[in-house]
């Protein structure tokens, strides 16, 4: 079904682009939430990306790689997004009245850290980390959407998960602590 | 020492990463369906890349044109979403609280609405007095873009059908066969509120009002150029736009 709209969309057809555009938004749109970590930025990748593909569609050789293709556009316009300007960006969390529990504290905290090593990365980084923990692809399928080698793959992924991991460790350990001194 | 893989990290990276956003604001998708038609795609080999030079004003006001489109015609289709008796509450943020839900109003109906009649002789003057506008833009914008020269009035019509909004301009009564077309993303379109009098909606970066049965539209993001921002305030902005029987 998506191959004949994709077929259809890059002969001309309007209305096949407008139903694989409103099929895919979400998708482009929530894996550029992911790389960029603000959803001001994202929405213009996504935009940039459903409006390039339907600019390049008649350069698109294989009509089932559509998926994979448009990913890489929305990879490309997170890249070209986080390059540019940098815009201020709050990140507002409620403070509760009650203490939090210690398995909830080292949660939040946790993704704290996580949040903080990830904007540290790369946007290439950021795209590898997406991509295999989010989507699932294997480093191989990573390679051939990015056009990079799987060796590059691979290296991003490593020190991202590198940093990642540091970040979880510290978190942990601070927790840890915490656990400690409200015990004693 | 050789670290040995922790278990738990591969779940807690998926974790962190499902917890962030995975549906679209719906702006994102009526910006782009409003703007493809516009973008020529890239051809195949042994089409000529273009069949006439075009005009380079003609390329301006299409472009000004389609910005202007765009972001009004995204206020307008989302005045038209969901009708009464859906009962849900507009996904826009409240930019106060309130203690009673605001008002929904009923879909503006399908059919063609009028803009006011413009003298085409006022929007020279209008033109003239524009300091912002070089005699080249000037030119342009009343020879191409709006082609009213020699005319007498200047009127913008805007018809809409189910989720689609077709903006066309007609010089001396006549209205050009092709106009703008603006596509909804579907039937999840925002539904409108606003106070007892008049609707105030915001989507898009422009501001829209209506009454039971006219609306007005006003843009709020600033125009890209002197060109852009001329010949949307002549084409969208003058008046409301009256239902025609």
């Amino acid at each position: 079904m998506q191959v004949r709209l994709v077929e259809r969309a890059m002969r001309g057809d309007q209305e096949a682009f407008a139903t694989l555009a409103a099929a895919s938004v979400d998708r482009c749109y929530a894996l550029a939430c992911r790389i960029l970590r603000d959803p001001h930025r994202a929405e213009d990748a996504t935009q940039q990306a459903l409006l390039g593909a339907w600019r390049d569609l008649p350069t698109l050789r294989d009509p089932e790689r559509f998926d994979a293709w448009l990913h890489r556009l929305v990879v490309n316009a997170c890249y070209q997004e986080a390059r540019g300007e940098r815009r201020w960006t709050a990140r507002v969390r409620a403070i509760t009245d009650t203490p939090l529990e210690p398995d909830v504290a080292r949660s939040v905290a946790a993704r704290d850290e996580l949040e903080v090593a990830f904007r540290r990365l790369t946007p290439e980084q950021r795209a590898v980390v997406v991509l295999h923990h989010h989507l699932g692809y294997p480093l191989t399928e990573i390679a051939a959407t990015l056009g990079l080698p799987d060796g590059t793959v691979r290296s991003r992924l490593h020190y991202a998960v590198r940093q990642l991991r540091a970040a979880l460790d510290t978190s942990d350990a601070r927790a840890l602590v915490t656990s400690e001194e409200h015990s004693a | 020492m050789t670290r040995l893989p922790d278990p738990g990290f591969e779940p807690r990276i998926a974790g962190w990463l499902e917890a962030d956003p995975d549906q679209a604001p719906r702006e994102v998708l009526v910006t782009v369906l409003a703007a493809y038609p516009s973008i020529p795609q890239r051809h195949a080999p042994r089409v000529p890349w273009r069949f006439q030079p075009m005009n380079r004003f003609v390329s301006m006001g299409a472009a000004a044109a389609i910005v202007v489109a765009v972001s009004l015609g995204g206020v307008l289709l989302a005045s038209r979403g969901s009708g009464p008796g859906v009962g849900t509450q507009p996904p826009t943020p409240a930019p106060t609280a309130t203690s009673a839900p605001p008002p929904v109003w009923p879909l503006i109906p399908d059919g063609t609405y009028l803009g006011p009649e413009q003298p085409v002789a006022d929007i020279l003057a209008q033109l003239d007095a524009d300091l912002s506008l070089s005699d080249t833009n000037r030119a342009a914008i009343a020879d191409t873009i709006l082609g009213i020269r020699g005319a007498t009035t200047y009127q913008t019509k805007i018809e809409l059908h189910g989720s689609s909004m077709i903006v066309s301009s007609g010089v001396d009564g006549v209205f050009a066969p092709e106009g703008w077309s603006i596509r909804s993303a579907g039937g999840d379109l925002l539904v409108a509120s606003g106070s007892s009098s008049a609707i105030a909606f915001r989507v898009g970066g422009c501001d829209g009002t209506r009454d039971p049965c006219s609306f007005t539209l006003r843009a709020t993001e600033p125009a890209t150029s002197a060109i852009e921002s001329f010949v949307r305030r002549i084409t969208f902005e003058t008046g409301p736009f009256e239902p025609q029987p």
